[in-house]
């Protein structure tokens, strides 16, 4: 084998690997990043009721500071309707209007709140390239709006609802598995922040395994390896679009 | 123009009148020109894409939800179908108007509104604290929340009466001029059947017998123990009178039991459930029809029996009050009163000439006034109207799935 074709051997291995990793070869992540993305989350700081509150926050703060014009959509009943830039991230408050009886009907109803408000980021603000909703309260009006507003979703899970009710199986425990399930195999990336939590997952809802990455909310690059997600999606993304419009072009 | 109807039931799937509602009048918007797109739960596992006399319909699966009580399994149905409405629109195209059909569609209803920004108009056919007199529990909080956010969200409001106008008004504080109000529609040509009339009364009475007739779900607001009360006074001036009840619902047993305990069991009969042929013929088939409801936003079952040239007689309450007109077509009576119920059906049943003439008025009035004809036309107004406003607003969509 010749130099060139050892190179070229190499350079094949080197990219079938990057492929398994859903890298390119030639990744140019400044080219594919989104410019626009919008952070669905029940907890943001200062309304802080578990560490998710704060993972949001230095994931949003960190991705403004990578170039990223990010905006957060977060329950908070005593700011509902208001807009403000903490750190450069534009964060807007919703409250929930309808009276619920528990947290699956509270989230389901909060998801009008939701959806309104990220339409308008929509309809009014430029646009949005990517969805990332965190947890399952989110999920609902995160599905509609990947569906209605044609942007990928990424979802991330803090825990899933076999863990929170062990061995509980009722219609209640068994509509937010089904949700937890739906989210899991209609969003096109899925984040979680420990090994464990992915074979978690994976037992749970069985997305395939390449789907699921592991990223550690901890030093001052795991920002970056999310905002690295996002571009691997939005590349993806547009090249499904792309050729969904190829296709409807060549059958036309 | 396109428009999207959300429907929970459609025909064949049928709960109660909701579904032939939708059907009706998105039958009637296609002879009027108007593209009809409509978004329904799915039946007996069929789903998908299909056209039904001009009408397109998308069926999704909402038969495998978990859900603890009807509330949370209505809230989890909009989710899917949101999504199938998104799919709709995408192969559909542009769509102009949203039209939801009460609560059980109003948080997908509301959601496809501000993403798409199309403007909503729904239509409330009943109103929670109406269907149970107040609200007592958190599960009937919460739809009555539904409610006010869909009539709050809503371009325009349909209330089927003025009653029902008045109640969202009051119950809502939904500006007065925001509704509008167009009375349900009944298509006399599905009464129009053929059938032996001895034969269907020989099913449930006796030949010589005066058959009074009630349809509807046996619950408190419908009045069916109403209906049990007046018959021994009626018994009294006609003994040949007889009882049928059609239909089904919590309070069955009870009243069966009533009738045994009253003395009169064998002059009332509970048919349960029958079908749509069964229920014209056995109303073309009456002596009269009654409706003596407590609470009703409307009152289809008048309307039908009008179809039918049955004479009837009604609660002097809600929609019933505005269809019908004492004395010229049909009898109206106290609300909740059986005596005042029983003077109106002796009163009919010892005079067939009144009767006649209330049924042959009736019948003009509901080929006139509530053919679905006419209840599209009035729709198309509303339409029409938001539509103009629509055009001269600023609130307006960016292309969906367009790039920056």
């Amino acid at each position: 084998m010749n130099p060139q074709e050892m190179q070229s051997l190499n350079r094949s291995i080197i990219e079938r690997i990057l492929n398994q990793l859903k890298f390119d070869v030639d990744d140019d992540i400044s080219k594919r990043k989104p410019k626009n993305v919008i952070l669905l989350t029940a907890e943001y700081l200062p309304r802080d009721l578990t560490s998710q509150a704060l993972q949001c926050k230095s994931l949003a703060e960190g991705l403004v500071n990578s170039g990223i014009n990010t905006h957060v959509v977060c329950f908070d009943p005593w700011k509902a309707g208001q807009a403000t830039e903490l750190a450069g991230v534009n964060v807007h408050y919703i409250g929930n209007s309808i009276k619920t009886y528990s947290p699956l009907t509270w989230a389901m109803t909060l998801g009008m709140e939701v959806g309104r408000v990220a339409s308008d980021i929509y309809h009014e603000t430029g646009n949005i390239d990517l969805i990332h909703a965190h947890e399952w309260t989110m999920f609902p009006s995160a599905l509609n709006l990947q569906a209605a507003l044609r942007r990928p979703l990424l979802v991330n899970y803090y825990s899933v609802q076999d863990q929170r009710t062990p061995g509980v199986s009722n219609e209640y425990t068994e509509a937010i598995k089904q949700l937890e399930w739906r989210a899991s195999a209609d969003s096109k990336r899925i984040i979680v922040n420990e090994n464990w939590m992915k074979s978690e997952l994976l037992k749970f809802y069985s997305p395939p395994s390449s789907k699921v990455n592991v990223v550690p909310p901890k030093g001052d690059s795991w920002t970056n390896s999310i905002a690295r997600d996002y571009s691997w999606v939005m590349n993806k993304w547009w090249d499904s679009v792309n050729n969904e419009t190829n296709k409807k072009e060549e059958n036309q | 123009m396109k428009v999207l109807h959300l429907a929970w039931e459609y025909p064949p799937y049928k709960v109660g009148g909701l579904g032939t509602h939708i059907e009706e009048l998105a039958q009637a918007q296609v002879q009027k020109g108007i593209s009809p797109i409509v978004i329904a739960c799915s039946f007996e596992g069929k789903t998908g894409k299909t056209t039904e006399n001009g009408v397109t319909v998308y069926r999704f699966d909402s038969d495998h939800l978990p859900a603890e009580d009807f509330p949370s399994w209505a809230l989890e149905m909009n989710i899917l179908m949101y999504n199938q409405a998104a799919v709709a629109i995408a192969e559909e195209g542009n769509v102009d108007i949203i039209h939801a059909h009460d609560w059980i569609v109003s948080s997908c209803a509301v959601s496809l509104k501000h993403t798409y920004r199309i403007p909503l108009v729904s239509t409330i056919h009943s109103l929670e604290v109406g269907r149970r007199g107040g609200i007592y529990d958190d599960r009937q909080t919460l739809i009555n929340d539904l409610e006010e956010r869909m009539a709050y969200e809503s371009w325009r409001v349909i209330a089927c009466s003025h009653f029902m106008k008045q109640s969202i008004s009051e119950t809502f504080h939904t500006p007065w001029d925001k509704v509008d109000v167009i009375p349900n529609g009944v298509n006399i040509a599905k009464h129009e059947i053929q059938f032996n009339k001895d034969e269907i009364r020989s099913r449930y009475s006796l030949p010589h017998e005066k058959l009074i007739l009630f349809v509807g779900r046996h619950v408190w607001e419908k009045g069916v123990d109403v209906a049990l009360g007046a018959i021994p006074s009626v018994l009294k001036e006609i003994p040949d009178a007889k009882l049928v009840i059609v239909g089904h619902g919590y309070m069955t047993d009870k009243c069966k039991a009533l009738a045994h305990h009253m003395g009169v069991g064998d002059k009332v009969c509970f048919t349960g459930y029958v079908d749509d042929w069964t229920v014209s013929a056995l109303t073309k088939s009456s002596d009269v029809v009654i409706v003596p409801s407590r609470y009703e936003p409307f009152g289809i079952a008048a309307l039908d029996a009008m179809a039918c040239k049955t004479p009837v007689i009604v609660s002097d309450t809600g929609g019933l009050s505005e269809i019908v007109e004492h004395d010229k077509d049909g009898l109206k009576v106290w609300c909740g009163h059986s005596e005042s119920l029983a003077h109106g059906i002796v009163r009919l049943l010892k005079d067939e000439a009144l009767g006649k003439t209330l049924a042959d008025n009736a019948y003009e009035k509901v080929s006139k006034i509530y053919s679905w004809n006419h209840v599209a036309e009035l729709t198309n107004t509303v339409y029409g109207s938001i539509f103009e406003e629509y055009t001269k607003n600023s609130w307006k969509p960016k292309p969906i799935g367009s790039k920056n």
